[in-house]
């Protein structure tokens, strides 16, 4: 069992998501490996955001016996019983949260559970799972423009000295080594990352090839061990887009790499292993070549007439 | 010694004098002959002397209003020191990002929502001090005074003076209330105003050939419009006050949306000034080594071997 686990960095089960009526995710399954980049491909609007938004706990999944509970009720029963159990379960989110469990008639199955490093984080709010060391990126690039390149990368690193107010009053020694140490690493993943040259601007004033980069080296400040890319090569051209490749392929020594891309070149060519999502599920899971053969792939992708 | 008042004003007033004859000095004899530039210099003596009467208007001052004055610089001082820190430290850094965007501040692992109520609890509790401040000035207050348009008139202070710094606040503020307090005074409602009636124009203002060119050409014509009309209204600054100032925001909103002093673009000196010197050296090295490369030879310098999507199509 041991090294069996060991080896798994992430494992999201059986993530539902409803949206109201739309089902994106129905279901979807993911095991990723240590110091593996793995990509995560499919037609749009198939959940592959979403997915990642649940796995870094942006949105809560869906418990889809509760769902269709609610559901029940809101036909069958009166508009005073939907009332009723809104209320009760604001009462349990207040203050008996874990008490629930014990009333075993009311509890819907379990489902969907999302486990990275041996820890369950399903619960936690995305500052807390991003603080775990899984760090993602956005599928428009967030930066901060009125900000430094330097000062983009130095917000980033996690519990920092200067972040409580009290010791930016009595720990100013302290604040000032951190800041150091923290420009040192900045330095270094710019030289890394190749972008020197950009260090003095501020980011407003960047191409979008670079806000790319940025965005990745704000990652790098914080020692990650898992990168969920939310579509890294988006709107770059193809030279630069295997730079990119390269130092992201470079990362895999230290973490593991999970991206979504449309890019078919680069996911196949780039790629460990390859998820192929269609419709909330995913419908495929192998090497790039097994992908390429695959049947339901070409279907999903291309339509059953292909 | 505290209650004692200084009676009479006799240095206040002294200081007034002053002023009317640094009025009289402005008008300096050579040039005075000129129209056009005697117009200009009576304003210049007519508002000079206008704040000498007016500081003659002050009244009894007391040796603890002095005092609190004194108090009040120097907690002001205080409180921008303070929010100088704050701004400066990584935990202002780390605000001015959430402005910038939250979600991406949430994404590298900061909890958004506490540096957002510690920060606006900061800022009420400045706020409260303020207030404080402010309440001394009263001799006398109703509940009507704290009317809601209290509340546009701050937007108006840090809209004129600046966003994002603390230096355009108190220019913003310290100017647009001077504005709404000189317009109060009483000295200068009698100076500046004028009537728009059936008899035309009247204007009390210094240079009396306005008022004669008025009376020969525009008089004619607005008197007998405004009889039509119905009109018959008195402006003075108490009571235009605050068209002028939404005039003059307007102008700031189109010609100078940063206002007076604009946020300070931050600079990476500050950082770079903590490494040891030749890793700073190193890096400036290499900034200018690769600024001085074209685009395009930055990115083949990596992937001149072969362009692995190149490879793919074949």
């Amino acid at each position: 069992m041991s090294s069996a686990t060991k080896t798994v960095h992430l494992e999201a089960e059986d993530i539902h998501k409803y949206f109201g009526g739309v089902k994106a995710l129905e279901g979807a399954s993911v095991v990723v490996t240590k110091n593996k980049l793995f990509s995560l491909i499919g037609p749009n609007g198939c959940g592959k955001t979403t997915l990642f938004n649940v796995i870094t706990c942006w949105l809560n999944k869906t418990n889809p016996y509760e769902f269709e509970e609610e559901i029940k009720i809101v036909v069958e029963e009166s508009l005073s019983a939907l009332i009723a159990r809104l209320f009760r379960k604001l009462l349990e989110k207040l203050k008996l949260r874990k008490t629930r469990k014990t009333i075993a008639e009311e509890i819907p199955p379990e489902v969907g559970s999302v486990t990275f490093e041996d820890l369950r984080i399903d619960d936690m709010t995305a500052h807390e799972a991003a603080l775990t060391g899984m760090m993602r990126t956005f599928q428009t690039t967030r930066n901060w423009p009125k900000l430094t390149v330097l000062e983009n990368l130095l917000v980033a690193p996690h519990d920092q000295t200067g972040e409580s107010l009290w010791n930016i009053f009595f720990k100013r020694k302290k604040i000032k080594d951190d800041e150091r140490n923290n420009t040192l690493k900045a330095l270094e993943v710019l030289e890394f990352l190749e972008i020197t040259q950009i260090r003095d601007q501020i980011a407003e004033e960047l191409s979008g090839g670079q806000l790319k980069l940025l965005a990745l080296g704000r990652l790098l400040m914080t020692v990650p061990r898992l990168l969920l890319l939310d579509e890294p090569m988006a709107g770059i051209n193809p030279t630069l887009g295997n730079k990119i490749m390269d130092k992201i392929v470079e990362l895999k020594q230290e973490a593991t790499v999970f991206l979504i891309e449309h890019n078919m070149d680069v996911v196949f060519n780039y790629s460990d292993e390859i998820f192929v999502m269609a419709s909330g599920k995913i419908i495929a899971q192998g090497d790039p070549d097994a992908i390429e053969q695959n049947r339901d792939v070409i279907e999903a992708y291309l339509g059953k007439d292909y | 010694m505290i209650g004692t008042s200084i009676h009479n004003n006799t240095m206040l007033e002294d200081f007034g004098t002053f002023l009317d004859d640094l009025s009289q000095l402005v008008l300096i004899p050579v040039i005075k002959d000129i129209p056009v530039i005697k117009d200009i210099l009576n304003i210049i003596k007519s508002f000079i002397s206008l704040i000498g009467s007016s500081i003659r208007d002050l009244g009894d001052v007391f040796v603890w209003q002095i005092a609190i004055l004194i108090v009040f610089v120097f907690l002001s001082l205080l409180v921008y020191w303070f929010v100088q820190v704050i701004r400066k430290s990584p935990y202002g850094r780390v605000l001015r990002a959430i402005r910038e965007d939250d979600i991406s501040v949430t994404s590298v692992g900061k909890n958004v929502a506490r540096f957002r109520w510690q920060v606006t609890t900061l800022a009420a509790f400045l706020a409260g001090l303020a207030g404080v401040m402010y309440a001394m000035l009263f001799s006398s207050f109703e509940a009507g005074e704290f009317r809601p348009f209290l509340t546009f008139n701050l937007y108006i202070f840090i809209i004129i003076g600046g966003l994002g710094n603390s230096r355009g606040a108190f220019a913003g503020t310290s100017l647009v209330t001077l504005f709404l307090h000189a317009a109060q005074a009483e000295a200068v409602k009698q100076t500046i105003n004028m009537h728009l009636g059936p008899d035309g124009i009247l204007i009390a203002i210094v240079p009396t050939d306005i008022q004669t060119f008025m009376d020969q050409y525009l008089s004619p014509i607005i008197g007998p419009l405004c009889q039509l009309l119905r009109i018959d209204v008195f402006i003075n600054p108490y009571n235009s006050a605050v068209v002028v100032l939404g005039v003059i925001l307007i102008l700031f909103l189109l010609f100078k949306p940063a206002g007076l002093i604009p946020e300070p673009r931050t600079d990476t000196e500050k950082y770079l000034s903590l490494l040891p010197p030749e890793e700073r050296a190193r890096s400036d090295a290499a900034v200018l080594a690769r600024q001085s490369l074209g685009e395009m030879e930055r990115l083949m310098e990596e992937t001149e071997e072969g362009l692995p999507s190149k490879q793919i199509e074949e």
